[in-house]
C-alpha cells in the first residue's frame, strides 16, 4: 500500500532530536564498558587485566556526561531535577534519576578504591599543591597496609557484583522507555530492553578495544595480544547476539505483517535506506561479522588481528550509533496514522544541532584524557 | 582499626552528603505538594483564580434560557455558543455587574472579524463561513456527519442569492437550523 501522506496534526514535529539519540548511545557505552571491567573484577578474567582499569574509568567518564544530552534537549533543564525532588512512583523517567545517581555513586567509589594505592603513592611522591590535591583525593588517609588492601579488594568485588545488575538496569531501562510507548509499533516490543542492553555491551567492548589500541599506539607499545584476542572474541559473541536479536525482531514483525507492517517496511527500505540497510545492517553488522569471524576462527597474525579488531570496533561503534538513530529518529518519521511520513531536519548550530552533539560526544574522551593525566589509567605505563 | 580508616571517612562523607541531599530536597519540595496527588494542592486554587476566558455554555444559558428553548429540539444543542458568538468573557463580567449596579452597560454584540481564533469578545454573524467550518464536505469526515456541497445544496434548495455570504439564513437559523 502506498503511503497517502496523511499525517495527524501532532505528528509533523520530530520532538526527540539527535540529543535523544546520543543519550542511549552514551549510557550504552557506560554499561558496556562496566561489564568488561566486571569480567576482570568479578569473573577473574585475568587476560583482561590490561583493560580493566581503562574499562572502569571509561564507564565513569561516559557516565558523567550521560544526562548532558537530555539536559540540552530540555528547554527548562533546571526542571529536570523535579523528577527526583518530587518523584512520581509510576514514572519510568523518575526511576532513571535514582538508578543513575546510585550507579554514578557506585562507580565513583569503585574507581576510588581501585586507584587508592596510586593516589597514596602520589601523595608521598609529590610536593606543594599537587600533593594537596592527592591528599584530598585520599580523603586524608595516605596510608595503605596489607590488611587495608585486602579489605579494599573485597569491597571492589562487592561493588563490581552489585554494579552488573545496576548497569543492566540502567541501560535496560532506556530500552524499556521506548518499548513502553504503545502507540509506536517500531518501539513497542518487549525485546527492546534486551536489544538495547546487548548492543550496549557490544558498543562498550568496541570502544574499549579502540581505546586500548589507540593508547598502545600513542605509547608506542604493542598491545597484549591475548587480551586483544579475548576482547575480539567477546565482541564477536556480542555482535552475533545483538544482530540475531535485531533480526529476530524484524522477521517477527514482517512475518506477523500486522497493520503497521506496510509503514515500517517503507520506513526501513525507503526513509532509512542509508542509515538502516546500508550503515546498520551491511557496513556496521555484516562486514564486522565477517572480519571478526576471520579473526576468531582463522587466528591471523598479531599485526593482522590488531588491524581487524580496530576496523571492526570502529564499524561497530558506527553501527550502534546508527541503531540508536534508527530507533529514536526512525520511530518518529512515520505518522501514527500509518499513512504518511514526516521529515527530520537537523541543523548545524543550536543546542540540538550537529556541533553540540559532536561536543557532547567528545567530552567523555576529554575527561578520560584528563583523568589519565592525574592517575595511571592506561596501564601501558605500568608494564 | 586503622585499616578501615579511609572507609570510615568515606562512610561519614556519604552520610553527610545523603543528609544534605535530603535536607535540600525538603527545602525544594513546594508547600502543599502531595496532599492530594503528585502535584501542588494549592495549584488548584491558583488556577481557579485565573480570570475567566472560556466560559461554559451552561454559564451562558443561566441568563439566556430562551436560547436553550430554541435549541433544545435541535441537533444544534451540541454546538457550543463560542463558535457563533465568541468567548463572551467580558460580556459575562458586564452582565453580572449589571445585576448589582444598573449604571453599567452591556456592550452590544460586534461584527465578526472573520478570524476563527478571534479576539472579538462577543459577536453575532450570519456569515456562511461559520457554518461551513463544520458543514462543508471534507475528505475523511465520517459519512454520518451532516455535510453539504455548498453549490449543489444551494441549487437543490433553490437559494435566491447564491453569492450572498449570509445565504444560509434565507432558510436556516443559528439556534435551530433544522427544517
Ligand atoms: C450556529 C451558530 C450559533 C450558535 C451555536 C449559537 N448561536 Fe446564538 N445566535 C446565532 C445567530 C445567527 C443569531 C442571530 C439570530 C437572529 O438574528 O435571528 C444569534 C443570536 C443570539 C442571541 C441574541 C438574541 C436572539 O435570540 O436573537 C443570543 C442571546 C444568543 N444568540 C445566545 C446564544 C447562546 C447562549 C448560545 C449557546 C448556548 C448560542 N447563542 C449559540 C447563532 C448561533
Ligand atoms: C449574567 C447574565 C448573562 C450571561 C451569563 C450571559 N449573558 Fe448574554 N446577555 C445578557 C444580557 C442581560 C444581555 C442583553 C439582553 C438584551 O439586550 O436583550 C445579553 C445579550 C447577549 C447577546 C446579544 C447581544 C446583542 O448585542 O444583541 C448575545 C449574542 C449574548 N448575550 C450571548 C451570550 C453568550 C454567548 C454568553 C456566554 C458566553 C452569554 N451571553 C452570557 C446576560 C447574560
Ligand atoms: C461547530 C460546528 C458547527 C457549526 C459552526 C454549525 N454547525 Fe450545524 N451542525 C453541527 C452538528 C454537530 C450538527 C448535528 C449533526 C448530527 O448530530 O448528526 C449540526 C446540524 C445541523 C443541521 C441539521 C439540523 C437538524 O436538526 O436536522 C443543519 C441544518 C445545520 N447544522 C446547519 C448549520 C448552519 C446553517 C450553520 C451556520 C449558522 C451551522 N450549522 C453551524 C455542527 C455545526
Ligand atoms: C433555499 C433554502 C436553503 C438555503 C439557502 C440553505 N439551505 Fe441548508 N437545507 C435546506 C433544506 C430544505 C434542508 C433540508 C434538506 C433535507 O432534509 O434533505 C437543508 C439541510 C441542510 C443541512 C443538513 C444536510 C443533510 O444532509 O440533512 C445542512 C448541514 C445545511 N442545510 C447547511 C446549509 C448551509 C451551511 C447553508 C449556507 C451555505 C445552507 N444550508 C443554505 C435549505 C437551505
Amino acid at each position: 500500500m502506498d503511503a497517502a501522506e496523511f499525517i495527524y496534526p501532532n505528528d509533523p514535529h520530530v520532538a526527540w532530536s539527535i540529543m535523544i539519540v546520543l543519550y542511549p548511545y552514551i549510557t550504552g557505552l557506560v554499561a558496556g564498558a562496566f561489564v568488561v571491567s566486571s569480567l576482570y573484577h568479578v569473573f577473574d578474567q585475568q587476560v583482561l587485566k590490561p583493560v580493566a582499569r581503562l574499562a572502569l574509568v571509561t564507564a565513569l567518564c561516559f557516565c558523567m556526561f550521560a544526562t548532558l544530552p537530555l539536559l540540552l534537549h530540555l528547554h527548562h533543564p533546571e526542571r529536570a531535577f523535579n523528577i527526583m525532588i518530587t518523584p512520581n512512583a509510576t514514572s519510568a523517567m523518575a526511576g532513571f534519576g535514582f538508578i543513575y545517581s546510585f550507579y554514578m555513586l557506585l562507580l565513583v567509589i569503585e574507581v576510588w578504591l581501585v586507584f587508592r594505592p596510586d593516589i597514596v603513592e602520589r601523595v608521598n611522591t609529590n610536593h606543594g599543591i599537587r600533593r594537596w590535591v592527592y591528599l584530598v583525593l585520599s580523603l586524608g588517609v595516605p596510608r595503605i597496609t596489607e590488611q587495608s588492601l585486602k579489605i579494599d579488594r573485597r569491597l571492589i568485588r562487592i561493588l563490581a557484583v552489585v554494579g552488573i545488575p545496576a548497569a543492566c538496569v540502567l541501560h535496560g531501562y532506556v530500552g524499556f522507555l521506548f518499548g513502553a510507548v504503545k502507540a509506536n509499533p517500531w518501539w513497542s516490543t518487549a525485546l527492546m530492553p534486551v536489544i538495547f542492553l546487548i548492543s550496549a555491551v557490544l558498543s562498550g567492548i568496541a570502544v574499549l578495544l579502540a581505546l586500548y589500541v589507540f593508547i598502545c599506539w600513542r605509547h608506542q607499545v604493542a598491545p597484549e595480544i591475548e587480551c586483544l584476542r579475548t576482547l575480539v572474541r567477546y565482541l564477536w559473541i556480542a555482535l552475533i547476539t545483538a544482530f540475531s536479536l535485531e533480526a529476530l525482531e524484524l522477521i517477527h514483525m514482517g512475518y506477523e505483517a500486522g497493520s503497521e507492517w506496510h509503514i515500517l517496511r517503507t520506513l526501513l527500505t525507503e526513509k532509512l535506506a542509508v542509515s538502516y540497510v546500508l550503515v546498520q545492517v551491511i557496513v556496521g553488522s555484516l562486514v564486522p561479522l565477517v572480519l571478526l569471524s576471520v579473526a576468531v576462527i582463522a587466528k591471523p597474525s598479531r599485526r593482522m588481528t590488531v588491524w581487524i579488531a580496530c576496523i571492526a570496533a570502529v564499524l561497530i561503534l558506527v553501527q550502534v550509533f546508527a541503531m540508536r538513530w534508527n530507533v529514536v529518529i526512525g520511530g518518529q518519521l512515520f505518522s501514527k496514522s500509518f499513512r504518511g511520513f514526516v521529515e527530520y531536519r537537523i541543523s548545524w548550530f543550536g543546542r540540538e544541532g550537529i556541533l553540540a552533539a559532536a561536543v557532547v560526544l567528545m567530552l567523555p574522551f576529554i575527561a578520560l584524557y584528563g583523568a589519565n593525566r592525574v592517575l595511571p589509567i592506561s596501564t601501558a605505563d605500568d608494564h | 582499626m586503622s585499616a578501615t580508616r579511609h572507609l570510615q571517612i568515606l562512610a561519614l562523607l556519604l552520610l553527610l552528603g545523603g543528609g544534605a541531599a535530603l535536607q535540600l530536597r525538603n527545602m525544594l519540595v513546594p508547600a502543599t505538594f502531595g496532599e492530594i496527588g503528585t502535584y501542588r494542592a494549592a495549584a488548584l486554587g491558583t488556577n481557579a483564580a485565573h480570570p475567566l476566558t472560556f466560559p461554559s455554555d451552561a454559564r451562558c444559558l443561566k441568563c439566556h434560557e430562551d436560547v436553550q428553548e430554541e435549541r433544545v429540539e435541535s441537533l444544534h444543542t451540541v454546538v457550543r455558543c463560542v463558535h457563533c458568538h465568541g468567548f463572551g468573557a467580558e460580556h459575562i463580567t458586564q452582565a453580572t455587574a449589571v445585576e448589582v449596579d444598573s449604571s453599567v452597560t452591556i456592550a452590544s454584540a460586534q461584527d465578526w472579524d472573520h478570524h476563527f481564533p478571534t479576539k472579538v469578545d462577543l459577536f453575532i454573524t450570519y456569515d456562511r463561513a461559520t457554518c461551513l467550518a463544520c458543514h462543508q464536505a471534507t475528505v475523511g469526515m465520517p459519512d454520518s456527519f451532516l455535510q453539504i456541497n455548498v453549490a449543489e445544496h444551494l441549487e437543490d434548495q433553490g437559494a435566491e442569492d447564491v453569492e450572498d455570504v449570509n445565504v444560509c439564513f434565507e432558510c436556516h437559523t443559528g439556534h435551530s437550523p433544522g427544517l
